[in-house]
């Protein structure tokens, strides 16, 4: 019964020894993708001091998503079928990140929220977990939470820089994401609390919003506001 | 005031609703229906894999339950009452059927799954059916089975090959009570899946920390074993528990706070089951006078009936 035992632990700490070196082997490869998401995430600041530089940075943004892509092929080929999940925390926070990037950069080039796929795309991973190496349907949706916070302060900024339509835009936008995450039910987990923190977001575009148009600061005129609202209004409920 | 703010932001609210309404024209972008749509996809994967969660829970819970009772039912092996042969057949018989009703449930679950991803769902009841399992296997003077061999158990397969494999893995124990196992599997698993391959993982850090537990459970069988005067056996439990201990110091590089914390408890159990060998040393029988109950005591009586000393524990 005594060699038993120490048979059973010897193979534990082989197991544990294996499972430390395949882990190794993971860090070094979320280091250079995280680095690539830092550069892109720098890269993107630039929309918070110039208007015109946008598109140029969303060009420049995508460049790192490319290799953040090969970082992830490589992490792929690394991690065992079936075993996502055993090392899912060495990249779910880096992986929000960069959903937030992408996110951010595609909303920035064409105004819409980007869809899993096509994030999952972008990063060359699949949705279906049943295919690998996946997009995990949290970490997406962390990442669009980590949106709509750098959109309050886009808003703010783009208020500094002149841009009152923007803001306007943003909080159309960022007011669907809320209904929108208003249709899940959420456990009281990280993605919980971070969904939490939406209602400020909203909050304070709401109050860019206010200030803009009780300034008059909005181009455009007002009338559509009354007719309108009457036909949003029955749509708040669904959600 | 702030019904007042309340109702400002209302308005403002419904102003940038206004533009939403006409941006609808210009920009098909923008409308509210793709992101509702896309959220409302996202909810049923997310409700899915909750309910998944919520229902390998429920499992992990009865397989707690009925492991907690297997070892409550494992400590009334006494050998005063010569039961020794019919609790271990009970308890092999109980264990046989939280493989087959409960881990095959949660196996279900997993199919076609990423095991690690609702691993924390059952980590729980695993922890505790090892402890179970094991203890079961020492009390009947078995040696403590590899993870491996319990994760085979754990792999339930279809057709009649695979499970007469693990008739004969099981065989060399009791191989009447196995054969008739494993045909009622057989038949439940032909019945419930024709194919394919179903297995719930267990994690290896889930069996060392289910070993952990054993401990405490062997320091009560070794102090039982004193009260019931059996006191050579308190010395074999104890010797068990230092090599238990032996190999979780030998574990290294182990990225797990529970870890560090059954050490701990393990440490505590190991201490006191050494103190009770060294008090049977130091005073002999008269040591296992010490927290018997009258029960206890009885047997004693019974069993070494030529110590006065033991006699005088009855009157205590």
């Amino acid at each position: 019964m005594q060699n038993n035992v120490k048979t059973i632990f010897d193979s534990f700490n082989d197991y544990l020894v294996k499972e430390q070196e395949l882990r190794t082997e993971i860090r070094d490869i979320v280091r250079d993708i995280d680095q690539a998401a830092k550069e892109a995430a720098i890269a993107l600041q630039v929309i918070h001091s110039s208007i015109a530089d946008v598109s140029a940075a969303c060009v420049k943004a995508r460049t790192f998503f490319d290799t953040c892509r090969e970082g992830y092929g490589k992490l792929a080929t690394l991690i065992p079928a079936g075993q996502y999940y055993r090392y899912h925390d060495h990249w779910h926070y880096m992986t929000q990140r960069i959903v937030f990037l992408i996110a951010l950069t595609i909303y920035l080039e064409k105004g819409f929220l980007v869809a899993r796929e096509t994030a999952a795309e972008i990063l060359g991973l699949h949705t279906d977990q049943k295919q690998g190496f996946h997009l995990d349907i949290e970490d997406y949706l962390v990442g669009i939470l980590q949106l709509a916070s750098e959109l309050s302060r886009y808003a703010v900024n783009s208020v500094i820089l002149g841009d009152y339509e923007r803001p306007l835009m943003i909080s159309k936008f960022v007011a669907d994401l809320n209904s929108g995450f208003r249709l899940l039910n959420l456990k009281n987990d990280s993605l919980r609390k971070r969904f939490d923190a939406l209602k400020y977001d909203v909050k304070k575009i709401e109050e860019i919003v206010y200030d803009i148009s009780i300034r008059g600061l909005r181009t455009e005129p007002t009338p559509a506001v009354v007719a309108v609202p009457a036909a949003e209004a029955p749509e708040e409920p669904q959600s | 005031m702030s019904g007042y703010r309340g109702k400002q932001r209302q308005q403002f609210g419904k102003g940038a609703g206004g533009r939403r309404g006409r941006e609808n024209e210009c920009v098909a972008v923008d409308e509210n229906n793709p992101i509702i749509q896309r959220f409302r996809e996202y909810a049923t994967i997310l409700d899915a894999k909750h309910d998944k969660y919520e229902r390998i829970v429920k499992i992990n819970r009865d397989i707690t339950i009925e492991s907690k009772r297997i070892i409550f039912l494992l400590h009334t092996i006494d050998p005063r009452k010569n039961n020794l042969q019919k609790v271990c057949e009970e308890a092999k018989e109980r264990l046989e059927a939280i493989f087959r009703n409960h881990f095959i449930a949660i196996a279900k679950e997993l199919k076609d799954q990423d095991p690690y991803q609702y691993a924390r769902a059952y980590t729980n009841g695993m922890q505790e059916f090892i402890e179970a399992y094991t203890f079961y296997e020492y009390s009947c003077g078995r040696d403590i089975s590899h993870w491996e061999t319990i994760q085979r158990k754990l792999t339930f397969k279809a057709g009649p090959k695979e499970p007469g494999a693990a008739t004969k893995q099981e065989g060399d124990a009791t191989p009447q009570q196995e054969q008739i196992e494993s045909v009622a599997d057989c038949h439940l698993e032909n019945a419930e899946k024709k194919v394919e391959e179903l297995s719930c993982m267990l994690h290896p850090q889930d069996f060392v920390l289910g070993l952990g537990d054993l401990s405490g459970e062997i320091m009560r069988k070794c102090i039982n074993s004193l009260g019931s005067g059996n006191s050579d056996s308190c010395f074999q439990h104890c010797r068990f528990m230092q090599e238990l201990y032996k190999g979780f110091l030998s574990v290294t590089s182990i990225r797990s706070r529970d870890f560090s914390h059954k050490m701990v408890t393990l440490r505590q159990s190991l201490l006191k089951s050494e103190n009770v060998c060294y008090n049977v040393t130091v005073r002999g029988g008269e040591a296992a006078k010490w927290g018997t109950t009258d029960d206890a005591a009885a047997g004693q009586f019974q069993y070494q009936p030529s110590k006065e000393d033991d006699d005088e524990g009855v009157f205590f």
